[in-house]
């Protein structure tokens, strides 16, 4: 009985510790009501080369880091953008060394900008190289990266430029070690006065960790670090249920707390496949889940206006919620963030978002997202950054992982059985510790007229708790048969069918008979001529 | 008296054929250009034809002015089917009287046109002869209101390969007709038949449904022919039927097989009963009414790898088959329904007018529908009643066969409208196998042109008294 009484103190205690700090977190956040405006500049797509997937992961990071991005590509970029003192800080992306594309009103302007600079990739100006250090290009080769006591092995495996010499009074942001031991350890990122240069951006778990402490620095940002997140993807309806609830209770079992990134249908939900689908999801949310809604994959010719996407989105949303799954906040692709209208129609309705990585594109395609010259992102209280699960596997002690900006770990749902043993052996032989969703800050979604909350665990929709969360959702049972409806004409119609009907069976029945009537009496006379014969 | 005299100087051949060639020439060549809009299905067929959108295509009115590619194009005609070959011809005038670097639709319209007149010509030969009487000209004024309706002659101003099927058609009754009241053909008769038809089983995939109506018209030929031709004739068109059915891309053949599991089977209120029997997972029953590419928007696209291997690869048409048997109420529901839009002849959804004009984005052109407007209207929409009416007309045809042979008549039309009846009956359940719900406006509109001609000869029959052994009497 004692013991009881001292493990509900312990709880209350630790209960108490956790809202004293979620609040901390809460008025953190609430004073960076106007997050920093960066001006990100690039220099080609080079989708070729996959080089929007590296664009999208800066965006996707700066984003992460509570700062709002404004992206450029340098041709258009006109002379002056930089000085009106509407940005707090350029970052400078070069994605195709090989093309040495330079704008020179856009090197002026950034000479004389006095606020915070980051320059990724080769091709610095004699000015920078005068700030941060002379650059030298390493040849091609694998390095180790070494950073805040992880390491890892970068999978780029391309001539890096480095700035050889770490000048005194700069800091260092990771350590390159080569693969032999006869050849220097070389810096990653540098910070020198309010200067900063990257290498390489690239999604590998270390090199993630590096760039975004960096950035952190550069352009002081105020978000706590944090545990990764992780996140189911690719759940659709036509998921295999039984697959996806041994995913579950094989994380349940292991206590992982997690998020599943789910694509819904606004059509055919009053199937019972449809409701087996969301009496999973209703598992998951009372076992330690959340849900994130997915909005539909964009096909066709034709895309959506924001009108439209807001109202499927609507739509879809309340589809759930009768179903009482309850989603928290919504995981799209990165340039969904780039877009204004899709922005409205669905990112701007919550304050958590899961920015997955953009899906390929072909060379010749025409990407998505390249709707306007200049796209501005809109920033989250928590814009998660998502990352493959396989990009921290490499990492040296995942168990201690800790992130500076909130990052969602992604693992796609495996497809078969097998599939799913062998990633629930995955994640227990990481051992990564997981942040718990319900620890972080509230997560509010406003649609329509409805109010979500999600906080602490607990649902609220327009201010009520929600208690009901695990009973099982009224199946709305349609009738086999639907009835025409019958007005005016048509109930005319309807009958004149039926009376030809008759009509025509009688008419044909009455032609039978004729027809075994009239071959009787023909095969009587043929009788009577044979008789006579 | 004397005036009705006069005007008995024009045969009612001439007649219909007129009429039919003002109002429909009216229509193709008024401005602004009547036709259907595009349905997304033009883009393939410009592009294997040379042809191009000067302006991006809207999804909307009707587009007269397309350009001519100037240079290379790897798609020329690659995929041949019997349209191109009008298609062609138009391009060909085109650029003799036109231009050599835009295109005039109306040229294709003219082209449909001549071919039109052609075949109407020879349709009211052979249906009306040379005789002049009061009930002739009454055939002849409904020949007109059936054939000239403007729900079938829109299709002229527009890539849909349903205009040169709908001549074709009426080409292939014709000359049935035409040579069974003259008998003047001679041993190419049999051979210009197969060609017509061969022709007609081109235009698109699904004319070649009408392979065995086609055979069983055939047989109007064939009882003076030798046997080897008879079976060297019935083979070639099942080729021909066989080659037309599977002259499609890749892509078009697994959206058919998709849609019709998608679009067809799951149309239900119940589809995993119909999944089940499949190695199907009974999830993919929210497949439901999904098309294989989708308008905007989806939650997986059809053509995702996992869909293609739990979905695609787990059923074949036997499948399909077997699972209307086993649900037969479905089976009937949906033939019902495609009963329906059988009398909907008009394509739904596309506007008639070019855009542009100061006429409505989808208004739609009315005038001259009274047939396809009252048949919309007035005909019972089920499928058991189409066969029914099928059936008898059938019956009444065998009998009528069966006593001229027994008399020793000459042939009659018995087999011309068996072969058409039996397009009406057998087409829809074709269809609903092949394709699903999807696009009937096309599949379905060669059985309500079979049921119009088959009516129209029925009709002539009964006015002349020439059924059942009455004929010469």
């Amino acid at each position: 009985m004692k013991l009881i009484v001292l493990w509900r103190v312990l709880l209350g205690l630790i209960l108490s510790i956790g809202v004293g700090s979620m609040t901390t977190v809460a008025n953190a956040q609430a004073t960076a009501n106007h997050p920093a405006n960066i001006l990100l500049v690039y220099d080609s797509q080079n989708i070729a080369q996959h080089g929007d997937r590296t664009l999208d992961l800066v965006q996707r990071e700066l984003t992460g880091l509570n700062l709002s991005v404004t992206t450029i590509r340098l041709s258009d970029y006109q002379s002056g953008m930089i000085n009106n003192g509407h940005y707090q800080g350029i970052v400078t992306l070069i994605n195709w060394p090989n093309a040495r594309i330079k704008q020179r009103a856009f090197i002026n302007d950034r000479r004389h900008f006095t606020g915070p600079k980051l320059h990724i990739g080769a091709l610095l100006t004699q000015d920078e190289e005068r700030a941060l250090g002379k650059v030298q290009s390493q040849p091609h080769q694998q390095f180790q990266l070494q950073f805040s006591q992880q390491k890892q092995w970068l999978t780029a495996q391309k001539s890096l430029p480095i700035i050889e010499k770490s000048p005194s009074s700069g800091t260092q942001f990771g350590t390159l070690m080569p693969q032999t031991t006869r050849q220097r350890n070389l810096p990653f990122g540098i910070i020198r006065h309010n200067q900063g240069f990257l290498p390489i951006v690239v999604p590998d778990g270390v090199a993630v960790m590096a760039t975004v402490g960096l950035m952190a620095q550069l352009f002081s940002s105020d978000v706590p670090s944090q545990k990764p997140l992780l996140a189911i993807t690719d759940i659709t309806p036509y998921t295999n249920v039984a697959q996806l609830h041994h995913l579950i209770k094989g994380l349940v079992r292991t206590r992982t707390p997690f998020a599943l990134s789910v694509r819904s249908l606004d059509h055919n939900t009053e199937l019972a496949a449809f409701y087996r689908f969301t009496r999973e999801l209703q598992y998951a949310q009372l076992h330690g889940g959340v849900v994130y809604f997915r909005p539909p994959l964009e096909t066709g010719v034709q895309r959506l206006t924001q009108a439209e996407l807001t109202a499927l989105f609507r739509r879809q949303l309340h589809q759930l919620r009768e179903k009482h799954v309850l989603p928290i906040g919504v995981s799209a692709a990165g340039f969904w963030n780039q877009s204004l209208s899709r922005q409205q129609a669905v990112l701007s309705r919550g304050n958590h978002a899961l920015l997955l990585p953009n899906s390929d594109i072909m060379v010749n395609a025409k990407a998505p997202w390249q709707s306007s010259k200049m796209t501005h992102s809109r920033v989250f209280t928590s814009g998660s950054v998502g990352l493959p699960l396989r990009t921290i596997e490499t990492v040296s002690q995942p168990r201690r992982l800790l992130f500076r900006e909130p990052t969602v770990l992604l693992l796609r749902m495996p497809t078969s059985e097998v599939a799913v043993k062998s990633a629930l052996q995955r994640l227990r032989q990481l051992n990564v510790s997981w942040l718990d969703p319900a620890n972080s800050s509230a997560a509010i979604l406003h649609v329509g007229a409805t109010h979500y909350r999600y906080e602490a665990g607990r649902y609220w929709i327009n201010g009520v708790v929600v208690h009901d969360l695990g009973t099982k959702p009224q199946r709305h049972v349609v009738a086999s048969h639907q009835k025409e409806s019958t007005v005016g004409l048509n109930r005319v119609i309807v009958w004149q069918t039926k009376a030809l009907m008759w009509l025509f069976t009688i008419i044909g029945l009455s032609l039978t008979g004729l027809l075994w009537y009239g071959w009787r009496i023909q095969r009587r006379l043929f009788r009577k001529q044979k008789m006579r014969d | 008296m004397r005036r009705l005299k006069r005007l008995k100087m024009i045969s009612p051949a001439v007649v219909a054929t007129l009429g039919c060639a003002i109002i429909t020439g009216w229509l193709v060549f008024s401005t602004p250009v009547h036709g259907y809009g595009n349905n997304g299905s033009f883009d393939w067929l410009l592009a294997t034809n040379g042809l191009y959108w000067l302006k991006p295509s809207n999804h909307g009115g009707v587009t007269s002015q397309l350009g001519i590619m100037k240079y290379h194009n790897p798609l020329y005609l690659s995929h041949l089917t019997s349209q191109d070959l009008a298609i062609q011809l138009a391009i060909w005038f085109n650029r003799v009287f036109y231009s050599q670097r835009y295109f005039n639709l109306e040229f294709l319209g003219a082209v449909y046109l001549v071919l039109y007149v052609g075949s109407i010509f020879l349709f009211c030969r052979g249906l009306l002869g040379q005789r002049r009487r009061l009930r002739d000209y009454c055939l002849a004024g409904l020949v007109v209101i059936v054939l000239a309706d403007t729900a079938f002659t829109l299709y002229f101003n527009s890539f849909y390969p349903e205009a040169l099927a709908y001549i074709l058609m009426i080409a292939v009754v014709g000359f049935c007709l035409y040579y069974l009241r003259y008998k003047t053909g001679n041993k190419w008769r049999m051979v210009f038949f197969t060609l017509l038809a061969a022709l007609l089983l081109l235009t698109q995939e699904s004319t070649s449904l009408l392979t065995l109506s086609l055979i069983l018209m055939g047989v109007t030929f064939l009882t003076r022919s030798s046997q080897s031709m008879t079976v060297v004739v019935i083979i070639g068109l099942l080729m021909v039927g066989g080659f037309s059915a599977n002259n499609l891309t890749r892509q078009n053949q697994a959206a058919n097989k998709f849609q019709a599991l998608s679009q067809g089977i799951l149309l239900n209120q119940r589809p995993e009963r119909a999944v089940k029997t499949a190695n199907i997972e009974p999830q993919f029953s929210l497949l439901r009414g999904q098309a294989y590419f989708p308008n905007a928007f989806a939650a997986s696209l059809p053509t995702d790898t996992l869909i293609q291997h739990r979905v695609m690869n787990q059923y074949d048409l036997p499948w399909l088959v077997m699972a209307y048997a086993r649900d037969q109420q479905q089976f009937e529901t949906l033939l019902d329904a495609s009963a329906t839009n059988l009398t909907l002849i008009k394509r739904q959804q596309v506007a008639t007018v070019a855009s542009g004009s100061t006429a409505h984005r989808q208004s739609l052109t009315t005038s001259f529908m009274l047939f396809s407007q009252s048949l919309a209207t007035f005909f019972p929409r089920k499928y058991t009643f189409d066969c029914l009416m099928a059936g008898i007309v059938i019956s009444v045809y065998l009998i009528d066969i069966w006593l001229r042979r027994r008399h020793h008549h000459p042939m009659g039309r018995g087999w011309l409208v068996i072969g058409l009846m039996t397009a009406v009956i057998l087409v829809p359940v074709m269809s609903l196998f092949l394709y699903g719900m999807v696009d009937l406006a096309s599949h379905l509109l060669m059985v309500v042109l079979s049921l119009s001609l088959g009516g129209l000869v029925l009709a002539a029959d009964l006015m002349n008294h020439r059924l059942w052994w009455r004929w010469d009497r």
